[in-house]
C-alpha cells in the first residue's frame, strides 16, 4: 500500500536531515524542529515509527539503512550515498513535477506524452508517494478539447520530423473539396488553437506548407532522400506568424491595428503576438503594432472583434480584407 | 534493384466523376488502391456508395484478372454506405491480388457492363521508375 502524503512528507524530512549531517547534527530534536518549520507538529514516537517504516524493504518502506549512534545521539545511513529519492528530489521538486504531470496529462495525449508522463511518474515513484489523479476536482485545469481526427498520426509524424523521413499521405481540402496525394518532408508538428498541423516541404507544391492533421489520410513513411529544411524558414513559421496559413511568403512585416477601448483592454491582457506593442490614446483606444507574417488566422481574429479592431496598415492587407468574404480566409 | 520484398507506391490522380484514385501500393502480397469520394448536388443528402464484390483489376502485364480481396472504409453491395449531406467526403481503400511488379497500365473494373455510377477507371499508368518505396 502506498505511503500516505503526510508520512511521505515526514520521511522526506528525515531523509533530508540525515543527508545534511555535515551541516546539522541529525538528531531526533533536529527532525522535529524541521517538521515544525514545515508546519508539521509531530511527536518523537511518530518519527520513530516513520524511521522503522523507512527501514522496511520496498514497497512497504524504502530499505533505508538507518542506524542510531548512541554515543553521538544521532541518526546516520550506513550507506553514505543512500537517499530515499533515487535522484535527490526536494519537496519543491516533487511538487513541481506533480504539477507538470497534470499539464502533460492535459496537453500531450500521445505515445510520446505517455512515455514522458511515465518517466516522470517513475521519478516521482522513487518516493513511492501516491500520485493522486482522482481528486474530486482538479485545482489546475487547462482546456482539454476532445481528441480530434488525425491525432493518431502524431507519433508517426513526430518520429519522421525527428529522424528525417519523408512521408506520403492523402490530403483532403475542406475548402476545395478535393483529395490530393502528397509527399512531404516534415519538419515540425505544431498546435494552434487546439488544432494540429504538420509543416514541411511539399513536393507537390514545391514549397513549404502546413497540413491539418484532421485532413490527412493514411500517412506512410517513404524510403526517399529527406530534404532538410531551412532553419530560418522553420523558425519563421514557428515564431513570426499568428496561425499557420500565411497570406504571403514574405518577410515579417509591420501590421498596424486600431482597437477600441474594450478591445484594447483584452489585447493588452492577451497579446496577439510576442512582437505586439500597444500605444494607448487618451480616450482608451489604441494603436497596436505587430511585426509578423500576415496569416489567414490573423484576419479571422481581427474580424472576430467586429468594429472593435481594424487593420490600418499595410495598405495591401486593408485592400485584401475589403475585397474578400469572411469564408475566403478559412482553411 | 530487387523489388520483390519492397512495397511500391504511386501517386496518381485518376478521376471517374467525383471518385478519385489517389494512390496505388504494390508488393508481392497485395495491391492496394486508395480512393477519395466527394458527394455532389446530384443526390439528396449525397446519396450512397458501395463496391461490387466482383470488382477487379486488369493489367497490360497479364491476362489474369486481379480480384478484389478486401476493402477498408467501404461496404460491398448490396450493403450501402449512406452519406448525410451533399458536402460529405469519404476515403476508402480496396485490396486486390498482387499485380506483376513491372511497368504496366491498369484499369479498375467494378462492372463489365457499367452504367455511369460504376467505379470503372481505366488507363492508369504504373511505371517502376515513377514509384516511391515504402520505408518499413
Amino acid at each position: 500500500m502506498p505511503i500516505g502524503k503526510n508520512a511521505m512528507l515526514r520521511c522526506l524530512i528525515i531523509d533530508q536531515v540525515i543527508s545534511e549531517r555535515h551541516y546539522y547534527k541529525p538528531t531526533m530534536k533536529r527532525i522535529i524542529e524541521v517538521c515544525k518549520e514545515q508546519g508539521i507538529d509531530v511527536s518523537s514516537e511518530t518519527i520513530q515509527k516513520d524511521i522503522n517504516m523507512m527501514k522496511n524493504a520496498r514497497p512497504k518502506g524504502f530499505g533505508a539503512p538507518i542506524k542510531f549512534d548512541f554515543q553521538q545521539q544521532e541518526y546516520f545511513y550506513t550507506d553514505a550515498n543512500f537517499t530515499i529519492n533515487g535522484v535527490k528530489l526536494t519537496r519543491e521538486d516533487a511538487s513541481v513535477l506533480k504539477e507538470s504531470l497534470v499539464l502533460i496529462k492535459c496537453m500531450l495525449r500521445t505515445e510520446l506524452g505517455d512515455k514522458l508522463r511515465h518517466a516522470m511518474e517513475k521519478v516521482l515513484s522513487t518516493s513511492i508517494e501516491e500520485v493522486d489523479f482522482n481528486e474530486r476536482y482538479p485545482i489546475l485545469k487547462t482546456m482539454e478539447p476532445p481528441r480530434s481526427r488525425g491525432y493518431e498520426f502524431m507519433d508517426l509524424l513526430l518520429d519522421c520530423c525527428k529522424v528525417g523521413i519523408p512521408i506520403s499521405f492523402v490530403h483532403y481540402s475542406y475548402k476545395n473539396e478535393v483529395f490530393k496525394p502528397v509527399v512531404l518532408h516534415p519538419y515540425v508538428v505544431r498546435e494552434f488553437e487546439n488544432r494540429w498541423y504538420v509543416f514541411g516541404y511539399s513536393e507537390k507544391h514545391d514549397a513549404y506548407r502546413s497540413f491539418g492533421l484532421d485532413r490527412i489520410y493514411e500517412p506512410v513513411k517513404l524510403d526517399l532522400h529527406y530534404k532538410k529544411g531551412n532553419t530560418k524558414q522553420i523558425l519563421r513559421f514557428l515564431n513570426d506568424m499568428y496561425g499557420v496559413f500565411p497570406l504571403t511568403n514574405e518577410e515579417p512585416t509591420t501590421v498596424v491595428l486600431r482597437a477600441d477601448r474594450l478591445t484594447t483592454k483584452f489585447l493588452s491582457a492577451y497579446p496577439i503576438h510576442d512582437s505586439q506593442v500597444v500605444e494607448k490614446y487618451d480616450s482608451g483606444t489604441s494603436k497596436i503594432t505587430l511585426t509578423l507574417i500576415p496569416t489567414m488566422e490573423l484576419i479571422q481574429l481581427v474580424r472576430s472583434y467586429g468594429q472593435g479592431l481594424m487593420i490600418v496598415e499595410p495598405t495591401w492587407l486593408v485592400e485584401l480584407i475589403r475585397n474578400k468574404r469572411n469564408d475566403e480566409f478559412r482553411r | 534493384m530487387n523489388l520483390e520484398d519492397k512495397t511500391l507506391i504511386w501517386h496518381v490522380d485518376a478521376h471517374r466523376l467525383n471518385l478519385q484514385l489517389l494512390r496505388v501500393m504494390l508488393n508481392e502480397r497485395t495491391t492496394r488502391l486508395d480512393f477519395g469520394y466527394q458527394t455532389t448536388d446530384y443526390y439528396i443528402r449525397g446519396g450512397w456508395i458501395n463496391i461490387y464484390p466482383e470488382t477487379h483489376l486488369v493489367t497490360s502485364a497479364s491476362s489474369r484478372k486481379m480480384r478484389m480481396q478486401d476493402q477498408q472504409g467501404i461496404v460491398t453491395a448490396p450493403d450501402r454506405f449512406h452519406f448525410k449531406s451533399r458536402a460529405d467526403w469519404h476515403f476508402f481503400s480496396l485490396f486486390f491480388a498482387p499485380l506483376p511488379i513491372q511497368d504496366q497500365t491498369i484499369s479498375l473494373v467494378e462492372s463489365e457492363d457499367p452504367d455511369f455510377t460504376n467505379f470503372n477507371i481505366g488507363n492508369i499508368e504504373l511505371k517502376l521508375d515513377a514509384a516511391f518505396l515504402l520505408r518499413l
